[in-house]
């Protein structure tokens, strides 16, 4: 009779980039208390203890950790310390576009940027998972922040009622998400990530794994927002406050594709040719699906809610793909997406008028030369989004269609190819409405924040510098990239 | 007497199935939200049940974790629910439509 408990011995500087956001957090917290600090410190100290995490996950990263901790519920190894950096990242972009996005003396600012902290915790959680455990409740720290995220201006019946939407339709993924954690559990006895990969023997491939499996897809599909689980996307970005839409849509499916890669990759070796056809129908309905109705879209934040699906089914050759150039093309895709696309909604951003943003893409005629600085940056982004030379978007793709090809996919390339066409019409659009169209009346214009325009010229540099020297990128991702 | 492991499941299943049709054909969203409380615990019960049959303790473990979970799902969901009801006095979602293009 084992009466002794084993507590397990905790490494702390391997989970330092975890608690170093929880610490901001309560800072934050505890500074939110006080009526005479300025509300705006709030969102310096978020940006501060996010660079400090960055930097010892980048610390971690280069001395090549490859550690479990917590009874080897929690992995802390290239992969999730990669992934890290890629929710970081997209946190300290969002958080120089909120700031000057939120009033100066805004009171509400304090829970804003503790859900943004909570919510970049869930995603660092859901990367490091090595039990589903961690991965679901990683999920729900997440999805829970940005519920209340997505209807934060409450005054703002359309922040509302996007909350509303994604609230119900992101707890109905849950739930689908969970009982086919529950099924698998069931087919294979365990919750452990590496644990499910040595059960699954030919004689436990039962409908029971496959049924599991199935909803997992399912609630994966919701939460990346893949076709046809995409139709709270829209509806969201609309609503929701714009920097809010911007970190909607790049880490947490960022975290979504991590968690998704991490288990199909790691728990799921055995039945590749089953998920590996579905994935592979999947990617191209929701390339085509997400570029087409994209084309249709007249106001700017719901073109880019569709790119933002499209772009999903682009990191889904990779994982369609199913090897190592895949899983690395994938992760280079999603931390170069989400700088461009965070700059993308930030370009929106910048472009505010004093009644309003301006969110009609006819609003953005003329805008190119009469306001220079935003017209760079608004086009730098489109034009990586579409993918052309010498952004980061190009780099992205061309590997992801590397990968596939090196797969055997043929037909996801010529789709991906063909879809990377239509792309360019709507992004173009954009850009030609800007430089080559007469303003219809005259916009007031506000002054350009300068937090913003830090963090856009960030993005900018980021998106150019991967574009022109690819390998900053590629060999990093080729050393962490599962097998 | 103890009854065998497919009967929980099947009445788990049944209870998941309720509650998607639930979800997708109700229009009250606190019915809906309801609905989506039945999921999880349709996915509790299977978990219990495996659990049991397996002799582990593992599973009965996700369960503490996922009634937590949705215990905070719904202190959000109302909150939400409840700041929608305000700006437009009715919480069906069909009627819940501003944002669409």
């Amino acid at each position: 009779m084992p009466s002794e408990i084993n507590i397990p011995e905790i490494d702390w500087s391997l989970i330092m980039p975890s608690l170093v956001i929880v610490s901001t957090m309560l800072i934050v917290l505890i500074f939110d208390l006080f009526d005479a600090i300025s509300k705006r410190v709030l969102g310096l100290i978020t940006i501060v203890g996010t660079a400090i995490a960055l930097v010892v996950s980048v610390q971690l990263l280069q001395a090549g950790t490859n550690e479990t901790q917590f009874n080897n519920m929690f992995r802390i190894d290239g992969y999730s310390l990669f992934f890290n950096i890629i929710f970081l990242i997209s946190t300290i972009l969002v958080v120089l576009i909120s700031l000057s996005y939120l009033g100066r003396d805004d009171r509400k600012q304090g829970p804003y940027y503790l859900l943004i902290l909570l919510a970049t915790l869930g995603m660092m959680l859901m990367a490091a998972g090595n039990e589903l455990i961690i991965v679901f409740l990683g999920l729900e720290l997440m999805s829970l922040s940005l519920y209340v995220l997505a209807g934060y201006f409450r005054d703002n019946p359309a922040s509302s009622e996007a909350g509303m939407k994604y609230l119900l339709l992101g707890a109905f993924a849950s739930a689908f998400f969970l009982y086919g954690i529950a099924l698998i559990y069931g087919a294979t006895g365990t919750t452990s990530i590496p644990g499910i990969a040595e059960n699954l023997t030919a004689e436990s491939k039962s409908p029971l794994l496959f049924a599991g499996v199935f909803l997992l897809i399912v609630g994966f599909g919701f939460k990346v927002a893949i076709v046809p689980f995409h139709q709270w996307a829209p509806d969201v970005y609309e609503g929701a406050p714009t920097t809010i839409a911007a970190f909607i849509s790049a880490g947490p499916k960022a975290a979504g594709f991590a968690a998704f890669l991490r288990i199909f990759m790691e728990a799921l070796p055995a039945i590749t040719p089953e998920w590996n056809i579905v994935l592979v129908v999947l990617a191209m309905l929701t390339m085509t699906v997400g570029n087409v109705i994209a084309i249709a879209q007249t106001n700017i934040k719901r073109m880019l809610a569709y790119s933002s699906i499209a772009h999903a089914g682009y990191v889904l050759i990779g994982l369609a793909a199913a090897n190592k150039a895949g899983t690395s093309s994938a992760i280079m895709y999603l931390l170069i997406y989400c700088v461009m696309n965070i700059g993308a909604f930030g370009a929106v951003i910048l472009a505010k008028t004093a009644d309003g943003e301006s969110l009609t893409i006819s609003d953005y005629a003329g805008l190119g030369f009469k306001k220079p600085l935003l017209g760079m940056l608004m086009s730098l982004m489109l034009l990586s989004l579409a993918g052309f030379p010498p952004t980061a978007g190009f780099v992205g793709k061309f590997y992801i269609f590397k990968s596939a090809v090196e797969a055997g996919h043929y037909w996801l390339v010529i789709v991906g190819a063909i879809n990377t066409a239509i792309a360019a019409f709507y992004y173009l659009r954009v850009v030609v409405t800007m430089y080559m169209r007469e303003p219809e009346d005259e916009l007031e214009f506000n002054p350009y924040p300068a937090t913003l325009v830090i963090g856009l010229v960030l993005a900018a540099i980021g998106v150019l510098l991967l574009g022109i020297l690819p390998s900053l990128i590629v060999d990093p991702v080729n050393a962490i990239a599962l097998n | 007497m103890s009854l065998p492991l497919e009967y929980y499941l099947v009445l788990s299943a049944l209870l998941f199935t309720i509650g998607v049709i639930g979800v997708l054909i109700r229009r009250n969203a606190i019915i809906i939200f309801m609905c989506i409380e039945l999921m999880l615990n349709a996915a509790n019960l299977a978990f219990v049940a495996f659990s049991r049959h397996l002799g582990q303790a593992e599973g009965q473990l996700f369960v503490f974790f996922v009634m937590a979970v949705a215990a905070a799902e719904v202190a959000i969901g109302l909150a939400i629910i409840v700041s929608v009801f305000k700006h437009r006095e009715t919480i069906n979602v069909d009627e819940v439509n501003s944002l669409k293009g």
